[in-house]
């Protein structure tokens, strides 16, 4: 769709893969959302969305239903999702969309997990599934920066955070991190940076010569103990 | 014969060598940082000589990594590029580099260590010599693996008596600096002793060696006994046999005597290390930031000693409240512990190990007419 392919809109997401999608996964839809521009991300609530509120958070019932009525779409987009494979948006921007493959092996500087996008608990415990009893790259930064205080303490309290510091991964206090490009994590010239943020435009993690590839938490980690874009499948169960 | 460091000084020069004397020796390790290591390199290519051994070089990333600014990036970029080509192995992103330095095992008794920073004095508690030199001396020394000290003079420091509760190392070594000044040392040797040092476990004893610096002491060294042998056998990658080291017939420039349990909790106020005044007189005066960490007091016990008064409180809503373990080992420690726990849940910051706040590059930054404990 690119990145100016739902300016202004809202985009509505749904079908059998969303209705069995966890929230934390859900999230990185109406997350990145505005990458193609659109004014908001939406996902009609349903028992998940219940669930996740009343385990997950501090939001108290009662909670209110809610689905499109009669909705007329200004577009319909189909997609199954079971013809993917691993994706990684390539420098310079979000939409420079490859499959994974294509673009392994690239020697990476730093690994960035963290961020809006994918720095949840269950981000963090997949990407210590891979790390776990494995040492990252020793020319490669690995930073981890839960996306909260509460992520923070829920991956404490079950082993994560112990799991990255064994690994040789830098673990920093929740916040947006190095996404930003004003701390924790600033990217030099010619550097090269493989990210679970949602956005890798240039100049934004520092240095306008650097690069920046966005990908899973899982790519990340397998990218992590590489030093160079990897396939996370081979790390995996 | 002599002072502990002109003991160890002698050993090393492989002949008795006393307080004035210049001596040129060879040194085991060579440290720099992300800070210091650019300005080596610069020295160093100006020389235009090969490294003798790249095993003496040791390399750290802790002052203001991961990097905060762009700078610091291409200044860590140059580093690693450096130690790719050179083939340096002894190269650590765990944390302060003088707590890395002691745990993966650089630091013995009788060693000889230079830094490019100012507090590698640090090591002097487990009876090592060991002071900062500039950037450049560093980067020559990595062409000689030698260096050139004039041999100092010594104070001793006869530290005795029980200190009272809530009365830790830091408040001695804080009552010193009042007592002797910014200058009150400057080139000497800091030499502590007695029943007080002899009873302190090693966390305690290097407060004493790491802020020698602070009353301009070339070295503050602390002779090696059981504490310090259970310490490097325990805590550290150091290996046995370890020397036995300790002064014999010293003669001391000066004698200072101190019962360390006269003293009450004492605070360093604004603006130096040496405006020094019990606690209680500054009780009450609004802090915007405290920070609990540094190769001063940011190691296991100083964080199990803040956990356990912060333990089920909550930190003042308008303080911001970092903590910054001094290395990795250190913050697995605290996390296997439950430490951590109790920061996150008290409403700390808890940072990546690091000098982090200390040199006010990044992870705490004091506004114009902020206060910071």
């Amino acid at each position: 769709m690119h990145q100016d392919g739902a300016t202004y809109k809202s985009l509505e997401f749904g079908g059998s893969y969303i209705a069995h999608l966890p929230m934390h996964e859900r999230i990185v839809f109406s997350n990145m959302s505005v990458e193609l521009g659109a004014k908001c991300g939406l996902i009609a609530p349903d028992e998940v969305t219940e669930a996740y509120l009343m385990q997950e958070t501090k939001a108290s019932p009662p909670l209110e239903s809610l689905e499109p009525i009669h909705p007329r779409y200004e577009r319909v987009i189909e997609l199954d999702v079971s013809s993917l494979e691993p994706l990684v948006a390539c420098h310079p921007d979000v939409d420079q969309v490859r499959p994974l493959r294509e673009v392994e092996g690239l020697p990476i500087d730093q690994v960035y997990i963290g961020t809006c996008t994918n720095a949840r608990y269950e981000d963090l415990a997949m990407a210590a599934s891979i790390l776990k009893g494995r040492q990252v790259h020793p020319f490669t930064r690995v930073l981890v920066t839960p996306a909260s205080q509460t992520v923070y303490e829920k991956a404490l309290a079950n082993g994560l955070i112990e799991v990255f510091l064994q690994a040789g991964c830098t673990v920093n206090a929740p916040g947006c991190g190095a996404c930003i490009g004003r701390h924790g994590g600033i990217l030099a010239p010619g550097e090269r940076a493989f990210t679970t943020m949602n956005r890798n435009f240039i100049g934004r993690m520092g240095s306008p010569e650097a690069e920046i590839y966005l990908g899973s938490p899982a790519a990340a980690a397998a990218t992590a103990i590489e030093g160079k874009i990897a396939d996370p499948r081979k790390y995996m169960g | 014969m002599g002072t502990l460091v002109e003991e160890i000084l002698s050993r090393r020069a492989g002949r008795t060598v006393q307080a004035g004397e210049i001596v040129l020796l060879d040194v085991d390790y060579m440290m720099s940082h992300d800070n210091t290591t650019p300005l080596a390199i610069k020295a160093f290519r100006e020389i235009g000589k090969p490294i003798k051994d790249p095993g003496k070089i040791v390399i750290h990333f802790d002052h203001a990594y991961p990097a905060p600014n762009l700078l610091a990036a291409e200044n860590q970029q140059k580093i690693v590029r450096f130690i790719q080509a050179e083939g340096i192995t002894h190269f650590y992103k765990r944390g302060v580099c003088h707590q890395v330095m002691i745990e993966e095992g650089f630091v013995r008794p009788g060693g000889v260590v230079i830094g490019a920073d100012s507090h590698t004095v640090t090591y002097g508690a487990l009876g090592c010599f060991s002071t900062g030199l500039g950037s450049s001396e560093i980067g020559a020394a990595w062409v000689t693996g030698k260096t050139w000290f004039k041999v100092p003079e010594t104070i001793f420091v006869r530290l005795e008596g029980e200190a009272r509760p809530g009365v830790f190392s830091k408040d001695v070594m804080l009552h010193l600096a009042g007592m002797l000044g910014m200058d009150g040392a400057t080139y000497k040797s800091l030499e502590f002793g007695g029943s007080y040092i002899a009873h302190l476990p090693m966390h305690e004893r290097i407060v004493f060696s790491n802020m020698s610096v602070e009353l301009g002491a070339k070295c503050g060294l602390i002779a090696p006994d059981e504490v310090t042998e259970a310490y490097l056998m325990q805590e550290t990658k150091a290996s046995p046999p370890l020397e036995s080291l300790e002064p014999i017939h010293p003669r001391y420039e000066r004698v200072i005597e101190l019962d360390v349990s006269s003293l009450e909790p004492l605070v360093a106020c604004h603006p130096d290390v040496d405006q020094v005044r019990p606690l209680r007189e500054v009780e009450g005066l609004p802090i915007d930031q405290v920070y609990i960490g540094t190769c001063t007091n940011a190691r296991y016990e100083d964080l199990a000693m803040a956990a356990s008064i912060l333990k089920g409180r909550q930190v003042h809503p308008f303080t911001r409240v970092l903590v910054t373990p001094a290395s990795q080992t250190v913050y697995e420690k605290a996390l296997a512990n439950g430490l951590i726990e109790v920061f996150l849940q008290a409403g700390c910051t808890v940072n990546a190990p690091g000098c982090g706040a200390c040199i006010g590059r990044h992870g705490g930054i004091l506004a114009p007419g902020r206060s910071h404990l």
